[in-house]
């Protein structure tokens, strides 16, 4: 009975050492990881829209905070009806902490996962790796994206014109409500049933 | 014939539910939201709190927002505490549990993600009266992630507790 008891305090316990354990790494190296995504990020978001030319950064008065140049290079019609001459650059940005919310619960979830041994955390690690590009990339380019695309909407409002409402906008919506913690917990969820379905049935038949 | 796996099912079922959850929500007016359900749901009861603590720096509110001296606290959509809410009712839903156990599961958790996130609120507010440089980490990052470990917290408790009263997990031997 007092394990019964004891079981959810166990699993809390284990979750906050590990968010303790996480969030110190994050607040030290997360920069870190970050920069090593930039070129994936900035090349991903480029993707999103070719409104405007894509540059990421971190800002020299804040260093913690990635922001997004978002440079009007080419004379567009869309563009230049909103009075945004060729040329004229848009800044938003997003600070580390914020970026790293989603890594952090999927981490957290690969970690304090009840698993028999540690062959089997390590296995959940290697495929959350993958997991956790996924997620920085339906987030945080979107959100930077977004902003930009947010203002060009204030300024098309401003100037009464028309300007179609992008699709990525109500994904960003959708992430910044809640989306970036379903995505992480969904895709950690899917991470452990490729573990078990990949690795822990064909063990069991070697025992077999 | 394809069989797909009770994990698979609870993750699709989970997403599911909470973008049926996160449309509705948006389907909400925004002026409803901001005269009602934030006034009178979370900024007045959060506005007695302070100035029940902090009498000496009175909290007025103006529809979405809390007004005093020494700050501004304005609580926009998503800040109500919906998406932890989604997320919770959402695993709830998703699991197979009777639909008592699920009511019960559901109703218990939005008056725990009320009363946490109206200490959010009141917490957020002194921050920014006193402590504003301390606002941007504790918004975005400590307290949504510790929100959603006490969520998980809650969904295994109430995974036991269906566990060990439900019918459906009761062992016939």
């Amino acid at each position: 009975m007092t394990q019964d008891f004891n079981q959810p305090l166990r699993i809390a316990t284990k979750l906050l050492l590990a968010w303790v354990v996480l969030s110190a790494l994050g607040y030290f190296y997360g920069q870190n990881l970050v920069d090593l995504m930039l070129p994936l990020m900035r090349g991903f978001a480029q993707n999103i829209t070719d409104d405007f030319y894509i540059n990421f950064a971190w800002q020299k008065e804040n260093t913690r905070m990635l922001m997004i140049d978002a440079n009007f290079g080419i004379p567009k019609v869309s563009i230049q009806a909103l009075g945004i001459n060729a040329g004229a650059t848009i800044s938003a940005g997003t600070n580390i902490e914020h970026i790293l919310v989603p890594l952090i619960l999927l981490f957290l979830l690969v970690l304090c996962w009840p698993l028999a041994t540690f062959k089997h955390r390590g296995l959940l690690l290697l495929l959350a790796l993958p997991a956790a590009v996924i997620t920085l990339l339906l987030t945080t380019p979107f959100l930077l994206v977004g902003k930009v695309e947010s203002l060009l909407q204030e300024q098309a409002s401003t100037m009464r014109v028309v300007r179609e409402k992008p699709l990525y906008l109500d994904w960003m919506l959708f992430t910044e409500v809640g989306g970036r913690w379903l995505l992480p917990i969904s895709l950690g969820l899917l991470c452990v049933w490729l573990l078990n379905s990949l690795f822990i049935p064909k063990e069991n038949d070697i025992a077999k | 014939m394809f069989k797909i796996s009770p994990q698979v099912r609870f993750v699709a079922l989970f997403i599911v539910f909470y973008v049926i959850m996160h449309l509705s929500y948006l389907a909400i007016p925004i002026e409803y939201l901001i005269n009602f359900v934030y006034r009178w749901g979370i900024n007045e009861p959060a506005a007695f709190v302070i100035n029940s603590i902090a009498s000496e720096n009175i909290v007025r509110v103006e529809g979405h927002r809390l007004i005093s001296k020494t700050a501004i606290l304005e609580i926009v959509r998503g800040c109500d505490g919906s998406g932890v809410f989604f997320i919770m009712a959402s695993a709830i839903l998703a699991f197979t549990a009777s639909v008592t156990y699920k009511l019960w599961g559901l109703l218990s958790g939005l008056v725990l993600i009320y009363l946490l996130n109206q200490t959010r609120v009141v917490v957020l507010y002194f921050v920014v009266s006193k402590e504003p440089d301390w606002f941007v980490p504790l918004h975005t990052y400590y307290i949504p992630t510790l929100l959603i470990i006490i969520m998980c917290c809650f969904f295994v408790w109430w995974l036991d507790w269906v566990k060990k009263h439900d019918s459906r997990f009761q062992s016939t031997a």
